[in-house]
């Protein structure tokens, strides 16, 4: 209730609020990270930020839509609705890094605009569930959280009192009722994301607890409500409705009636009744169930004060609410239809002295955010929520963690730059085999450029002559890789036996070890995440880097098992003299590719016949 | 013709946020006290925690400042809350058709996902023989490396079970026949690429049941050099 804006009115409340709310985040990142270090040290920066900060969003998403009805329900909850927006805005940074990580990890350095990329990786997929239902899984969840996001943005972005002021109260409230469309796009995100590759059970249960707890405590809030519109009073004297009676009213409690369809707030001061709209101006809190302090009626939500004679705010305050002619007739309480004008002073009408009030010990002690202290019993409660939360939350992230896919293996020696040396061949797949001295035979480092893309123009026609360059090594389960981050440092080693040769001009690539014909059902990868690059480099959540890189020039693989069940990718090319033909916008869906499978050098390559989709179909 | 649209999408929220900046600039130092006289000798922290807002709602902003003459002539602040009843009406509708939309999506998300079989491949199974039975295990100096020779009664295999990451980064490894050699014989043969930890097992050539063999370890990324040998005996 200051005069002039600051960024946040703090105050004692305030600050315990933002440290409950620290303290658990740093619980959370502490129990997630410990479960991550010792189950999935392999797990990257990147990755781990993603995951926990989108864990963390959903949770706080959960906590910011129960906590309204929760209040409604019992009052004793009204201390975590006090500073709810820190909460929101909260839940809107987490929501935000998740984002950024997401799109710079999974769009960023490739052939697209990262944010044209996030909306148009796999265009085609948002209409195909028209063709067959069953492609709604493959719908590009991507788009439902940057919806999300935008309206979390709007949220967070209007939080501040001067928004609710100078929006107005109704445009105020309708934007913030938003989060019911965000939550629900949230929720489309996960399950149509994430929740495509991750089959622990424990998701959707989580998550389906989750929404039955906000629905839920809706309904019994809404229910409860209900109840209170439903005691219409009808009874009339002179244009006054009959509001109840004055056997009911406590001292300085408020009590909310409706009269003509609109509740209002009854409250009994000094003898006198006095009647007030219920809707606090702040944030529309329930004036009737706050209480008199300081001879001001006071809001049970943010302790927003008005003087019941005149509903206006005390000075400097401007806030103003409607105040209703009130009349006492026979120990009945009656309320004028209309308000009185704006700011006019109601002089109450006196309760008959011949009435015993009932002198009842006020069932719950009051709560307002801006004192310092809580009284004691709401204190200890919220002591006990805040110890509950403590053990839930890091359980839950502890759980999260534990049931999580495992991340794919293998090594990207980022920033570390090696010096290879070997011979350069273009076909089937740009490799280079690099040969101990002397030996038959050699392995061979599959090439890539820097970031989304395929070898660099510089090893055209260099097919079967001898290179040295620098790069950056990936490797998994000893399929090797060459990040040619470093295209300028690439030089043909001379011949010094033959200086007038340009370069070796080493013989014909070793001839592969045909394994036969077949036909293989795997998902299609691309290579450089899956040999190292991204964990995760597989499912729905990696489809649009994995379309990315693929268009950029990665090599394709089909990813299968071998008898052993280890994962192998059987590199993709085409047949002998063509080039592979396949819809790269089908990156990690689940293919069937037909063709003939040889060995390079110990290296799988499937020469693609044909493809089609995988035994669910399109 | 889509990736163009999304980019024209994305080419006007880029303007729109930029005059909406160059708006909320002089708005949150300025303007804002005409708007609203409390904003007058707001802090900084205020000015600069409602600016993401000024850039999102400029065009409204715009407008109410223009509105509003001077910051004297503001009318008092009596727009309230639409009813309490409508404003219900209208939570409970949203919360309706979530609670409608929301398990529809999500359950059919879970139903439809796919869940199809990828194919095993048997030729590349680096597996160890079916019925082949252990000769003779050793292990290599300065690897962390147990190498066991396998037969089936027909083929050889050498089986590496490896504890710990190499410290090399590529280490490949080769066979050749004959007693421990200096460096690399040129009719060595190439059986793989080592990593670990894991368990690998790699075909011998059928010559390696006939003549004792060495198995060399070669690091091939920068220097080449030999990381490991161990002579391969039947005993």
């Amino acid at each position: 209730m200051s005069l002039a804006y600051r960024a946040v009115g703090w105050n004692r409340q305030k600050r315990i609020y933002d440290l409950v709310i620290g303290g658990l985040l740093l619980a959370a990142l502490a129990a997630y990270s410990l479960t991550i270090f010792l189950l999935e040290p392999a797990t990257t920066a990147e990755t781990f930020v993603i995951r926990f900060t989108a864990i963390a969003a959903v949770v706080l998403l959960h906590v910011i839509l129960v906590i309204g009805p929760l209040a409604r329900l019992d009052p004793r909850f009204l201390p975590i609705l006090y500073n709810r927006r820190h909460l929101g805005v909260t839940m809107f940074f987490l929501a935000l890094v998740h984002g950024v990580f997401a799109i710079v990890q999974f769009h960023a350095l490739g052939n697209r605009n990262p944010l044209v990329s996030v909306l148009t990786a796999y265009r085609h997929d948002y209409l195909s569930v028209f063709s067959n239902p069953r492609n709604l899984a493959h719908f590009p969840f991507e788009a439902l959280g940057l919806a999300a996001l935008g309206i979390l943005f709007l949220m967070a972005a209007t939080s501040h009192d001067f928004w609710l002021k100078n929006l107005g109260a109704s445009l105020w409230k309708a934007l913030h009722m938003l989060v019911y469309a965000a939550y629900a796009l949230v929720l489309a995100h996960i399950f149509l994301g994430a929740l495509q590759s991750e089959r622990s059970i424990v998701f959707p249960v989580v998550l389906g607890l989750g929404f039955a707890g906000v629905a839920g405590l809706h309904l019994a809030a809404f229910t409860k409500e209900r109840k209170v519109d439903r005691m219409r009073n009808e009874a009339t004297n002179a244009g006054f409705v009959r509001a109840g009676r004055c056997a009911d009213m406590e001292p300085d409690c408020g009590k909310v009636v409706v009269v003509s369809e609109e509740r209002l707030a009854l409250f009994l001061h000094e003898g006198k009744l006095f009647a007030l709209s219920n809707v606090c101006r702040h944030q529309g809190g329930p004036l009737g169930e706050g209480r008199i302090v300081n001879g001001c009626l006071t809001c049970p939500w943010h302790g927003y004060q008005y003087r019941v004679e005149d509903g206006c705010s005390p000075p400097p305050f401007t806030e103003v609410v409607f105040t209703y002619a009130v009349r006492v007739i026979g120990g009945d309480i009656y309320v004028s239809r209309a308000p009185l004008p704006l700011g006019t002073k109601s002089e109450g009408a006196a309760v008959d002295g011949k009435l015993t009030m009932p002198s009842k010990e006020h069932p719950l002690e009051f709560y307002i955010g801006w004192k310092a202290n809580s009284p004691a019993r709401l204190g200890k409660h919220s002591m006990k929520v805040v110890g509950a939360l403590l053990i839930a939350v890091p359980l839950l992230f502890f759980v999260v963690a534990r049931v999580q896919n495992p991340v794919d293996s293998g090594g990207f020696e980022f920033g570390v730059e090696r010096t290879f040396e070997g011979v350069l061949y273009e076909t089937p797949l740009p490799l280079l085999q690099v040969s101990a001295s002397n030996a038959s035979a050699a392995a061979n480092f599959l090439l890539v450029g820097y970031g989304k893309y395929g070898p660099p123009d510089v090893i055209r026609g260099k097919n079967g002559q001898k290179v040295r360059f620098s790069g950056s090594l990936i490797q998994r389960n000893g399929v090797a890789m060459i990040e040619m981050n470093r295209p300028d440092s690439l030089e043909v080693v001379v011949n010094k036996e033959r200086p007038s040769s340009t370069a070796y001009q080493v013989s014909k690539p070793p001839l592969p070890v045909s394994l036969g014909k077949g036909t293989f059902v795997g998902e299609l990868v691309d290579t450089k995440c899956f040999f190292g690059v991204m964990r995760p480099a597989t499912g729905k959540v990696h489809r649009a880097c994995a379309i990315r890189c693929l268009s950029g020039g990665a090599p394709p693989g089909l990813l299968v098992y071998d008898a052993g069940g280890n994962t192998v990718v059987l590199l993709l090319a085409g047949l002998q003299g063509k080039k592979l033909d396949i819809d790269i916008e089908l990156a990690a869906r689940t293919l069937e590719v037909e063709g003939d499978l040889e060995l390079h050098n110990g290296m799988p390559i499937l020469r693609v016949e044909r493809w089609r989709f995988g035994p669910e179909g399109r | 013709m889509f990736e163009t649209i999304v980019g024209y999408f994305w080419s006007v929220v880029l303007v729109y946020a930029i005059a909406g900046f160059l708006f909320g600039v002089p708005f949150v130092s300025f303007w804002s006290r005409r708007l609203d006289p409390a904003a007058h000798g707001g802090s900084w922290g205020f000015r600069l925690t409602i600016l993401p807002g000024v850039v999102a709602l400029w065009p409204l902003l715009f407008v109410k400042t223009l509105r509003s003459k001077s910051a004297r002539q503001t009318p008092p602040d009596t727009e309230g809350f639409c009813s309490a009843g409508a404003l219900r009406r209208m939570h409970g509708a949203a919360f309706l058709a979530i609670v409608v939309l929301v398990p529809v999506i999500c359950g059919a998300a879970l139903l439809i996902r796919p869940n199809e079989k990828q194919s095993v491949v048997a030729q590349l199974s680096p597996a160890a023989f079916a019925e082949s039975v252990p000769l003779a295990s050793s292990r290599p100096d300065n690897l962390p490396v147990e190498v066991t020779l396998r037969t089936d009664g027909r083929h050889f295999q050498v089986q590496l079970d490896i504890a710990r990451p190499l410290e090399e980064p590529v280490v490949a490894l080769y066979w050749s026949a004959g007693h421990l050699p200096d460096g690399v014989p040129s009719d060595a043969v190439f059986l793989g690429s080592v990593w670990g930890p894991t368990r690998l097992a790699f075909s011998l050539p059928d010559e390696a049941g006939k003549t004792p063999g060495v198995l060399t370890f070669i690091a091939l990324v920068g220097e080449q050099r030999v990381v490991g040998t161990l002579p391969l005996n039947r005993r």
